[in-house]
């Protein structure tokens, strides 16, 4: 898992998950380069002949983070400072070069996150495939 | 026409407002909770962050809470809302083979690579109420997870992604393969007035924010008759779109989050420019799970194709101007706005005219008499 996988995966954690997470970073010195604003992403698709259009925009909140001189970026889904101040934090701490030990205690929790991201999916997917369906055609068909 | 401006009647239009809110607490059923409309309405937050051109269940969800459950009005609350924040930026271009899907039919082919997922759909209920809701409770709903859980296949299993139908019919040279008219730039009509013939991209944006049952109407209109278009539904696919922003700092590809979304295909009447004859293609895409808005979509941007318009769904200014749900509703909201000088106006006119048909029927009987 990258560090660009790890931060994904705040992303899908629940508010309390998310509390834990950033509990791991009191009394680690960090600086908020830009406070949690909230704003606008236009999703940007392709249609089936890859014509680019704007299908609408989706609500956002970003920060950043500065951690020993690494610059970390946040963002997150909805009106979620929270989330966006924690994938800013871990961002700066994992691009950071040098190893520090909430790197450790950060990778080791994020693990245990995609485990349990993981096993939710599982479970999602295979309730959509017992919906797979082969239809009979009738007889004269 | 037009309305005139007035003022006063401060107090009465707060009591009003304080009383719409009143009418939706006046019972005595328990508070109704933001968290419960976005997760147990969720069709109905999906299309209204369609239709507001946002994509926030949670706002999507107290606008919904705050308007009574009025779907116009919830999405005029998103969209207003959508115009006070500022735009972070564009995400990367995604196609659908990104999507992690959750429902994906088709209806021109039996056999699909990846096959047929029917997903979460009430496509095949027989559409009679279900009493047994009226009783629902915790207990209920646990007995209910835990025997759809217990009744799963072991070996179920979803692939990563699936081939697109209409690819099969691309490799065979059976369906047109490119934008009749492609754009250097991609067209944003949040930013810029329509103007017509359209580009593709505008098109594709006014329709993915158009209201489902103006939509619907219009491409019904077309599947009746009034039109040519006799669409067969390609694929129709509902599932999550990856929003993938450049990392500011490093430039790699950021995925903030998921997006749900249905998109659907139509495959339509053979057109060949070249001299062979192929299929033509209608795509729509929309936020949510709102597959009668995707169809829908589709056979419009198949209608708005057609380069010599016989009927309204064909018509690109017709249908464009016509299916935004929230400036149709402003327009219409209007007109209960105090009309009060015109329709005097109009009233005045009406009695002179009557003036002038009573003198005139005089006339006629004194002619007549002579």
């Amino acid at each position: 898992m990258n560090c660009a996988d790890m931060t994904a995966l705040i992303g899908t954690m629940d508010e309390e998950s998310v509390e834990d997470l950033l509990a791991l970073f009191v009394g680690v010195e960090l600086t908020v380069r830009c406070p949690p604003r909230s704003g606008l992403v236009m999703l940007t698709v392709k249609d089936s002949f890859e014509t680019d259009f704007h299908l609408g925009e989706v609500l956002v909140t970003e920060a950043r983070v500065l951690f020993r001189g690494c610059e970390g970026f946040g963002m997150a889904m909805g009106e979620a400072p929270r989330k966006a101040l924690a994938r800013a934090a871990v961002d700066a701490v994992l691009r950071c070069p040098e190893s520090t030990a909430i790197q450790e205690n950060l990778v080791a929790r994020l693990k245990q996150e995609a485990v349990t991201l993981n096993r939710r999916l599982a479970e999602s997917a295979a309730l959509i495939a017992s919906t797979k369906v082969n239809f009979d055609l009738m007889s004269g068909a | 026409m037009g309305y005139v401006a007035v003022k006063g009647g401060n107090e009465a239009i707060e009591k009003a407002c304080q009383l719409f809110a009143y009418e939706r607490i006046k019972g005595c059923s328990p508070v109704l909770g933001v968290d419960q409309i976005r997760e147990q309405l969720y069709l109905t937050v999906d299309r209204v962050m369609g239709e507001g051109a946002l994509y926030a269940p949670e706002l999507a969800a107290l606008a919904l809470k705050q308007s009574a459950g009025d779907t116009l009005e919830a999405s005029f609350m998103v969209r207003a809302f959508r115009a006070t924040q500022q735009r972070l930026g564009y995400s990367l271009p995604t196609g659908a083979e990104k999507m992690r899907v959750v429902r994906r039919i088709s209806s021109a082919f039996k056999d699909i690579p990846g096959g047929q997922i029917l997903g979460a759909t009430s496509d095949y209920t027989l559409r009679l109420l279900d009493f047994d809701l009226l009783k629902d409770d915790e207990a209920r709903r646990k007995a209910f997870r835990e025997r759809i859980f217990s009744s799963l296949p072991a070996d179920a299993e979803i692939p990563a992604a699936f081939p697109k139908v209409i690819a099969i019919l691309r490799r065979e040279g059976l369906l047109e393969d490119s934008s009749p008219h492609p754009e250097n730039e991609v067209f944003d009509i949040t930013r810029r007035s329509l103007t017509f013939p359209a580009p593709r991209s505008a098109r594709l944006q006014a329709l993915a924010r158009g209201e489902t049952g103006g939509m619907l109407t219009l491409a019904y209109s077309s599947m009746r008759g009034y039109g040519n278009i006799h669409p067969t539904l390609g694929e129709l696919r509902i599932g999550y779109l990856p929003l993938t922003m450049p990392h500011p700092i490093s430039g790699e590809p950021y995925v903030v989050g998921e997006v749900k979304v249905t998109e659907a295909e139509v495959l339509a009447r053979f057109q060949g420019d070249d001299g062979m004859p192929r299929f033509s293609l209608g795509y729509g895409l929309c936020f949510g799970q709102n597959e009668i808005k995707a169809i829908a979509m589709a056979i419009l941007d198949r209608c708005t194709r057609t380069e010599k318009p016989s009927c309204p769904a064909e018509d690109q200014e017709f249908v464009l101007y016509h299916i935004d749900g929230i400036e149709a509703m402003g327009f219409c909201n209007h007109w209960k706005l105090p009309h009060y000088v015109d329709f005097l106006s109009d009233l005045d006119r009406l009695r002179k005219a009557q003036d002038l048909a009573r003198a005139g029927k005089v006339q006629e009987d004194t002619d007549a008499d002579a």
